[in-house]
């Protein structure tokens, strides 16, 4: 991948990510508006997971200048099962409620982020090889 | 398949599809679907528990020889009434005004107050035996997401008096003892207080993670329920000003509190609207000293908080939005 298009994917995706880092932060305060005081750590850090991937995919980009198609999908995807795991535990603690299921949706998001770093290191691999 | 998932977006928009509607059945099983997990008692069944075999028989003995509740696992799980006879006589000739009840084994007071900007609701209530402080399960049935109002619980058993109970079937963890029969054992979190009501009618609690169901059942603990803080133990406040079930602000309230053995103290506040802000738990440990209890312990408030008496809903249940009672898994009721 050509400087010119790792530089665009990277702004392209860090606003994608900062601009979900702030839907997240501005739910979760509309959220704690209906919550009637309650409060959970998920929900107040609601923001968390995408602003901490933009900085992962941001740092690893500049620190290897170097991306693929499969890793850049199985990242966000990843982030995003994660987001959305936050999202419902918060809701689930701010209930008072729990769910054993909610454990599948991090595994899964956990997984897929780090199939993306396993991709990530064999598109190096075979970069260095052609 | 590789170059199916090549396609550009194809691959994400897949995943977000599964992955709301995993979303859409994790919210539809914790909130919706309706799960009857142990109609029948699940002592005998569990392994885990198993060892209490013994003293099942050993409290079933006790408790034919003392002719007393005869509560079998499936006599509990159904909610019948026990000890009819004695009971039945018993219930001749109470004397029930708006606000009172009486009998021979019972007596309740409905009083209203006005603390800290709100509507509390105060039941004063002195029982001859523990027999009619009882519990009882929505729709009869021990489960998750099965609901009731309060009030329809109440009727379905025929309570005098009732209130809501901690709202078991929200979760998927924490102590169920009822009517004596062990339900669930699995602790809910290291912090999490038990309210314990034993065999002498004593109210107490015990650190879930400190105390398994298992030994408050051999200790023929006749109800066990998981919620809290407990707000007063030997007549001191146990909460502080800023401590919140989430955090700080005043809400509806539903508790229960102890002044001795057989004499008990059941608070409801309203909260939430323009007349009644609502309590928080210190306020509400506070409400408990006036009134001498050396021991008080928090029930599920907020939309759940419902005081019913001889079929009459005393509080304003609302959770904030709608006015109107929650329904809810469970209730504590005093009755025959």
């Amino acid at each position: 991948m050509f400087t010119s298009d790792i530089k665009r994917l990277l702004i392209k995706r860090l606003c994608a990510y900062g601009g979900a880092a702030l839907g997240c932060l501005i739910f979760s305060r509309i959220y704690a508006l209906f919550s009637h005081g309650v409060s959970s750590f998920f929900m107040t850090f609601l923001w968390l997971p995408p602003l901490v991937a933009a900085l992962l995919f941001g740092g690893v980009i500049l620190l290897i200048r170097r991306s693929s198609a499969w890793f850049d999908r199985l990242f966000s995807c990843g982030v995003s099962c994660v987001t959305v795991g936050f999202c419902l535990r918060g809701v689930f603690e701010i209930a008072g409620t729990d769910s054993p299921l909610l454990w599948g949706i991090f595994l899964w998001g956990g997984a897929l982020i780090a199939a993306s770093a396993v991709t990530l290191l064999g598109s190096g691999r075979k970069d260095r090889r052609s | 398949m590789k170059r199916f998932f090549s396609a550009p977006y194809r691959f994400v928009l897949i995943h977000w599809i599964v992955l709301l509607l995993v979303t859409g059945a994790i919210l539809l099983e914790t909130f919706v679907i309706p799960r009857g997990v142990a109609v029948e008692p699940p002592i005998p069944q569990n392994p885990q528990v198993g060892a209490t075999d013994e003293s099942v028989s050993d409290r079933s003995t006790q408790e034919t020889d003392g002719g007393a509740a005869n509560d079998t696992a499936s006599d509990a799980s159904t909610q019948e009434p026990t000890d009819g006879t004695t009971e039945d006589s018993a219930q001749t000739e109470p004397v029930i005004t708006k606000n009172s009840y009486r009998d021979a084994n019972i007596s309740i007071t409905i009083s209203t107050i006005r603390r800290f900007d709100t509507d509390v609701y105060v039941a004063d209530v002195v029982v001859s035996s523990v027999d009619y402080l009882k519990t009882a399960f929505a729709n009869n049935t021990y489960g998750r997401n099965i609901k009731q109002t309060t009030s329809k619980i109440a009727a379905s058993v025929g309570a005098i008096f009732a209130v809501n109970g901690d709202y078991y079937g929200f979760r998927n963890s924490g102590y169920v003892i009822r009517n004596g029969v062990l339900y669930r054992d699995s602790v809910y979190s290291s912090s999490r207080e038990a309210l314990v009501v034993g065999a002498d009618g004593a109210l107490f609690s015990v650190y879930e993670k400190k105390v398994s169901a298992k030994s408050l059942y051999q200790d023929n603990a006749e109800h066990v329920l998981s919620f809290g803080p407990t707000l007063v133990q030997d007549r001191k406040i146990m909460v502080t000003p800023s401590d919140e079930i989430g955090k700080w602000t005043s809400n509806p309230r539903a508790s229960m509190g102890m002044i001795e053995p057989l004499h008990y103290v059941f608070i409801v506040s309203d909260g939430r609207t323009s007349k009644s802000a609502g309590l928080s738990l210190y306020q509400l440990a506070q409400v408990y000293l006036e009134y001498d209890c050396e021991f008080a312990y928090n029930l599920d408030g907020g939309g759940s908080a419902t005081m019913v008496f001889n079929g009459r809903v005393i509080n304003i249940p609302t959770d904030g939005s709608y006015v109107g009672e929650r329904k809810v898994s469970d209730i504590v009721y005093i009755g025959y």
